[in-house]
């Protein structure tokens, strides 16, 4: 508990990780020299045709995407359905949803080429689904998991239905859909991988053009890539939990 | 006051309450008390519209709570529930002004009332107004429960066994200290318990429910003196003497001291019961009374007790 009056914000130590690492991918020719050490016989050790800072951006802006769509789609459905005039629909979201993680994001990205063409937009699409699940389910079973006796009492004490939903319901459900939030935007990040598939940038790119061209250090290089941005923004949306959920520290 | 006029409540073919009508007057406590699911929660919940009886209708003063919007209706009546159901995302401050701020007071009138409720039910503000639920024992939950019950000064509370769920000297020591508070304040309390030595202590009333119906309402005296029913026999059972001691202060019985060293002595403020304890724990005939400051006042004899807890008429 001693730390949330001490630090200036929780959020700054995250902020400068993330402001560190893309001053790291940034440095293009010390990369290219520890990949030529790493592989000597590699007769391009780096990816040349977009600097590891551009195709990290890409990344993540792919990943910012479908992850945004995932939470403004998600989290309202997963309200709708748990309010009584939504209740009806709750069965058939929960399977479209399951359905949607189901089918692989290689296949979802190829049958919706037609509607999105070449580029990130398919992809986005593609990523939205197969992110979808853990948000809905998350929130559906936060909502599901609420403490009755709590509930009750915010009633007889007169909360109305909205009053009721932003002040006692979300706030309570907010550390299990934060988990699911997290869980599906690390799963996004890294499954955004597939995206040059369809046309679309991140660091998927070398490593695709790697394993074509059989050059192990393109591989690796979007593979590293990948691997710490993933870390980083695990870590990250776990210190957002613990910021937007004081009240449980120390547990 | 709150009235119940023939309040059935059925759930299917089951009947709840059997046409329940009951008068709690203004400024008194009446227990709603009873063995489990005989309808006492039930009833208590129709007041405040948490459940809509089948048939009849609860009136708060002269108005039909049905007639009242609900939400407003809620907000303007204090409601303790067992498990309390303090907020855990709210400190204890914000919890104490949840019905202030539904009500749309200020906020600085809103802190100084929190810090005066918590003050109110014993939580010094500096040391508990920050600190979140789940690092509270459970009698100090309940007395933040008791305060955010009290905040928006409604002149009504409902209780349900409030003081169900914490170890009983705790329970004890709070039920005194409402008991002080609601000689205080003077709200118009219903309050549900199961528990016999409760309803005796804290009641000016109690309404002794059994399978939805009223057993018996009366004064706690009356209801130990002439139980009814047989069932309100049952449910006091061989006891009930002694429980009319509790409800007889023992300066009462005091007589003026005569002249011997007493060897034990017993507070003034204690009821009869507690002195009738003692003298049976300590195998005598009569005990020392003293005051506040230890200063012996009186006497009160084994004979005077028994003779006061077999009186016909008080």
């Amino acid at each position: 508990m001693s730390w949330r009056e001490k630090s200036p914000h929780p959020l700054l130590v995250p902020l400068v990780g993330w402001g560190l690492v893309l001053v790291l991918f940034a440095q293009q020719s010390f990369w290219q020299g520890l990949l030529s050490t790493l592989f000597p016989s590699a007769r391009s050790p780096i990816f040349e045709r977009e600097t590891l800072l551009n195709l990290a951006l890409q990344h993540l802006a792919i990943t910012a995407g479908a992850g945004a769509l995932v939470i403004l789609v998600g989290l309202p459905l997963a309200i709708f359905v748990t309010r009584p005039a939504g209740a009806a629909f709750r069965p058939l979201a929960e399977n479209i949803v399951a359905v949607g993680q189901t089918f692989p994001p290689v296949a979802v990205l190829v049958l919706a080429l037609p509607f999105f063409g070449f580029g990130s937009a398919g992809a986005v699409m593609a990523l939205f689904l197969y992110g979808l699940l853990p948000v809905v389910r998350n929130s559906l079973e936060a909502f599901a998991s609420l403490p009755s006796d709590v509930l009750d009492a915010a009633r007889g004490m007169g909360y109305s239905r909205p009053q009721l939903l932003w002040r006692v319901e979300l706030p309570l459900a907010l550390p299990v859909i934060l988990a699911g939030i997290r869980t599906s935007l690390v799963l996004i990040l890294a499954t955004a991988t597939v995206a040059p598939l369809v046309g679309g940038g991140g660091l998927g790119v070398p490593i695709i053009a790697g394993l074509a061209v059989s050059n192990l250090a393109f591989v690796v290089q979007g593979a590293f890539g990948v691997a710490l941005l993933a870390l980083l923004l695990d870590w990250t949306l776990g210190r957002l939990e613990l910021t937007l959920t004081p009240w449980r520290n120390g547990r | 006051m709150i009235r119940f006029k023939s309040i059935v409540m059925r759930y299917g073919g089951f009947e709840a309450l059997k046409g329940v009508s009951l008068e709690v007057p203004e400024g008194q406590l009446v227990t709603l008390l009873g063995p489990s699911g005989c309808g006492k929660t039930t009833l208590l919940r129709t007041v405040n519209r948490l459940i809509e009886p089948t048939e009849g209708t609860v009136f708060i003063g002269d108005r039909d709570v049905r007639g009242l919007d609900e939400v407003e209706l809620r907000r303007g009546i204090g409601y303790v529930i067992q498990s309390i159901g303090l907020f855990p995302h709210m400190s204890v401050l914000e919890n104490v002004v949840v019905v202030p701020r539904l009500l749309g007071w200020k906020k600085e009138k809103r802190e100084t009332r929190a810090r005066e409720m918590l003050a109110l039910v014993g939580l010094e503000p500096p040391t508990f107004a920050g600190r979140y639920p789940r690092e509270l024992s459970g009698g100090q939950a309940q007395r933040v429960g008791l305060a955010r019950a009290l905040a928006a000064d409604p002149p009504v509370l409902l209780m349900d066994e409030p003081f169900g769920a914490v170890d009983p000297p705790t329970r004890e020591r709070l039920q005194d200290e409402f008991q002080k508070l609601q000689s205080e304040l003077r709200k118009t309390v219903l309050f549900v318990t199961h528990d016999l030595d409760e309803a005796v202590k804290i009641s000016d009333r109690i309404c002794l429910m059994s399978l939805g119906q009223v057993e018996q309402y009366d004064t706690p005296e009356a209801l130990l003196r002439s139980p009814r029913t047989s069932f309100v026999q049952g449910f006091l059972g061989p006891s009930r003497t002694l429980l009319r001691l509790s409800r007889i202060p023992l300066s009462r019985l005091l007589e003026p001291p005569d002249g011997h060293h007493p060897s034990a002595t017993i507070q003034h403020s204690v009821s009869a019961r507690e002195a009738f304890s003692s003298l049976l724990a300590n195998g005598l005939r009569s005990l020392g009374v003293t005051d506040d400051v230890g200063l012996l006042i009186g006497v009160v004899r084994l004979e005077t007790l028994l003779a006061a807890a077999s009186e016909e008429e008080p």
